[in-house]
């Protein structure tokens, strides 16, 4: 059962990068432009984070279940999808339906065994956070090597298969007990909150795609920014009001939810800028080709596999709270050195495998505290919610970073002193988000002391 | 003794004659109004960044609508770089990134390549003469100097000017034959910025427009 758990979650996590090594290709192959040809990741995180909420809820009230192999049968027919055509918006129509496809996985997973297994959460979350890292890492190198070997088309058929064959595995094996399994609230999704929620992340992409052509007081910029702010408050106000909300953001009036959460955010911007610029970087810093670039992240991301793991245990010795704090310094300590003594292959290497052992710290206590702090009611939203933080850092971050790229003077002599002190900055960028994250964890630590000591005193 | 006398005018008339041409810049001018072609190898150091770093290229240019192109050998990382502008869109090619990039120059932008080359730019460009006049010109003597090129360095005579205006200041080694800016070292202040050294000169070839296209 743990086996079809991970696997699904394991081959969604590649689905996401499979295409990371031929992005700054992706105009070339597809006879897109490159802004285009973006949207292959793009578009992805688009509907992955604005279908968490939806899905983590439906998943409370229809059953983990059934929800998580309709998802994951969604995730493979738009790898199916994109695999089968020739023509680019197809392809993307694809990616959108694999990020809907993903967001039911990824966060169901971490409720699925939160709740199957209550006695051993830190372990299986690790284990759960260890498989999405090691798909995050094997998508990029199956990406890279097959599309050397057998083109791009091949990229979504691997994982294709690979899906397939974890739905079967999903239905057979995946026993969920009648409690689990319970008929829970009466089926009711809240589709106008979440609509009004991807239309906030759509202002929000296309106004920093906008910023990087357009002046600020420009009207391609303002009137995103206002429809930014117009459906972010209509899904926010709908959210309070209604009783079935996509996302419980009653749930973040507890301080150590939201402290938590937005802890997840921060930790999202900070993981997704390096996971997804560290290919490019080698490239462009060593002079290194795709697939050498591939390999140039293993190291890094074998090393977050076993901190993930080890984060887990560390839990259990030193507390969840703790454990962040400790994995949140160390991922600041990480990216600061990072971002400012990377100039050889050997500091390279040496300064991502601190950088793994940072961010691998970090996630297990973040997501196991998060889902203590939603309660066992809620676990599944819980699950849900912290998920779509760091996504949303995910979109955050990188949309950000891809701002700062887009401001390279490309006419300097020395254009990539330019672009290599323009990935430094985007890295330090990442470092101010891992201090955020790292104050945000010190915080949530303190008001958990305040919070228990006070209800020591009551009792 | 009034052959003496004669013989000591003469040698000064020499020394103080060939003082007056060596530190007038008008045979560079006009070296630089002459040109209308140029091919060359480039060593360009950039001692501005937070570290010092070196690149090498072909660097080409038709002063007929200022078209140029600029194909990098190293570091590593530039292999492969080529930077062109055809006088009405500026092309970059950077074969790691597999990124090409079009856009139409604008002649107002500082960002326009080659801009960074300072005065050297302008000497290949024909505004050379103009440029200068903004520059309080010292000529600091003819001597030799080592120029680094594609294999070690050479070893060539030149004269040898500074150009000051403000803080920004700029020592340029001329090739005494040919006129031709062979080192230009940029300051910013005392502190060095950038040196670029240029050899294997060859003047007013032809270089067919395509050349300026990728």
């Amino acid at each position: 059962m743990v086996f079809a758990l991970m696997l699904p979650n394991f081959v969604a996590a590649a689905g996401i990068t499979v295409i990371a090594s031929i992005l700054g290709i992706a105009g070339d192959i597809f006879g897109v432009s490159q802004g285009s040809a973006m949207w292959l990741m793009t578009g992805f995180m688009l509907t992955y984070t604005s279908f968490m909420p939806i899905l983590g809820r439906l998943s409370d009230q229809l059953g983990r279940k059934k929800v998580f192999v309709t998802s994951i049968a969604i995730f493979t027919l738009g790898l199916l999808v994109s695999a089968i055509t020739d023509n680019f918006s197809l392809v993307i129509t694809g990616r959108l339906i694999q990020g809907i496809g993903a967001a039911g996985i990824l966060p169901i997973t971490n409720a699925f065994v939160s709740e199957q297994f209550p006695e051993k959460k830190g372990k299986y979350l690790a284990m759960v956070n260890a498989t999405y890292g090691l798909g995050v890492i094997v998508g990029v190198n199956i990406g890279g090597i097959t599309y050397d070997l057998l083109g791009w088309k091949w990229m979504f058929l691997i994982i294709f298969i690979a899906s397939v064959i974890s739905v079967v595995l999903a239905e057979t094996l995946i026993k969920v007990p009648s409690q689990a399994n319970r008929e829970r609230e009466p089926f009711k999704v809240d589709i106008t909150g979440g609509l009004f929620f991807m239309l906030a992340i759509i202002s929000f992409l296309l106004l920093v795609q906008n910023l990087s052509k357009y002046d600020f007081f420009s009207l391609q910029v303002t009137g995103f920014l206002l429809s930014l702010v117009v459906f972010a408050t209509l899904f926010a106000v709908r959210e309070l009001k209604i009783p079935n909300p996509a996302i419980q953001l009653r749930g973040f009036r507890k301080p150590g939810f939201l402290i938590y959460n937005l802890l997840a955010l921060f930790f999202g911007i900070a993981m997704f800028i390096f996971t997804t610029f560290f290919p490019s970087y080698t490239q462009v810093l060593f002079g290194y080709s795709v697939s050498q670039s591939v390999y140039a992240i293993d190291p890094f991301a074998l090393a977050m596999v076993v901190f993930i793991m080890l984060g887990g245990m560390i839990i259990k010795t030193f507390g969840a709270r703790t454990s962040m704090i400790a994995g949140a310094l160390l991922f600041a300590i990480g990216s600061f050195v990072f971002a400012s003594f990377t100039n050889s292959e050997l500091s390279y290497f040496l300064n991502s495998l601190l950088l793994a052992a940072g961010l691998g710290i970090s996630m297990t206590p973040m997501n196991y505290i998060v889902i203590e702090e939603g309660g066992i009611e809620n676990q599944g939203s819980s699950a849900g919610i912290v998920s779509i933080m760091r996504s949303l850092g995910g979109v955050i971050g990188p949309a950000f970073a891809g701002l700062m790229m887009s401001k390279i003077d490309f006419s300097s002599l020395f254009v990539m002193d330019s672009i290599i002190e323009t990935y430094n900055r985007i890295f330090l960028m990442s470092f101010y988000s891992v201090l955020v994250m790292l104050f945000l964890g010190i915080t949530g630590y303190i008001v958990n002391r305040k919070n228990r000591l006070e209800l020591e005193v009551t009792k | 003794m009034k052959e003496k006398r004669i013989l000591i005018t003469i040698l000064f008339g020499l020394i103080l004659g060939g003082t007056l041409f060596a530190q007038s810049i008008q045979p560079v001018v006009d070296a630089s109004r002459n040109m209308k072609t140029i091919s060359c190898f480039v060593t360009a150091i950039n001692y501005s960044g937070k570290r010092k770093s070196e690149i090498q290229y072909i660097f080409s240019f038709k002063r007929e609508r200022s078209m140029m192109r600029i194909e990098y050998l190293s570091p590593r990382n530039m292999k492969g770089t080529k930077i062109s502008i055809d006088g009405t869109y500026f092309y970059s090619y950077l074969p790691n990134l597999h990124r090409t990039t079009k856009r139409k120059i604008d002649p107002k932008s500082s960002k326009n390549p080659g801009k960074d080359m300072g005065l050297f730019y302008n000497y290949i460009k024909g505004d050379f003469a103009v440029r200068i006049n903004n520059f309080k010109i010292n000529y600091l003597g003819k001597g030799s100097v080592k120029i680094k090129a594609r294999k070690g360095t050479r070893e060539l005579e030149a004269y040898h000017y500074s150009f000051e205006n403000g803080r920004a200041r700029e020592e340029i080694w001329f090739d005494s034959e040919t006129k031709v800016a062979v080192r230009v070292l940029r300051y910013n202040g005392s502190k060095l910025l950038l040196q670029i050294d240029v050899s294997e000169v060859r003047l007013n070839i032809e270089l067919p427009d395509s050349t300026f296209r990728l």
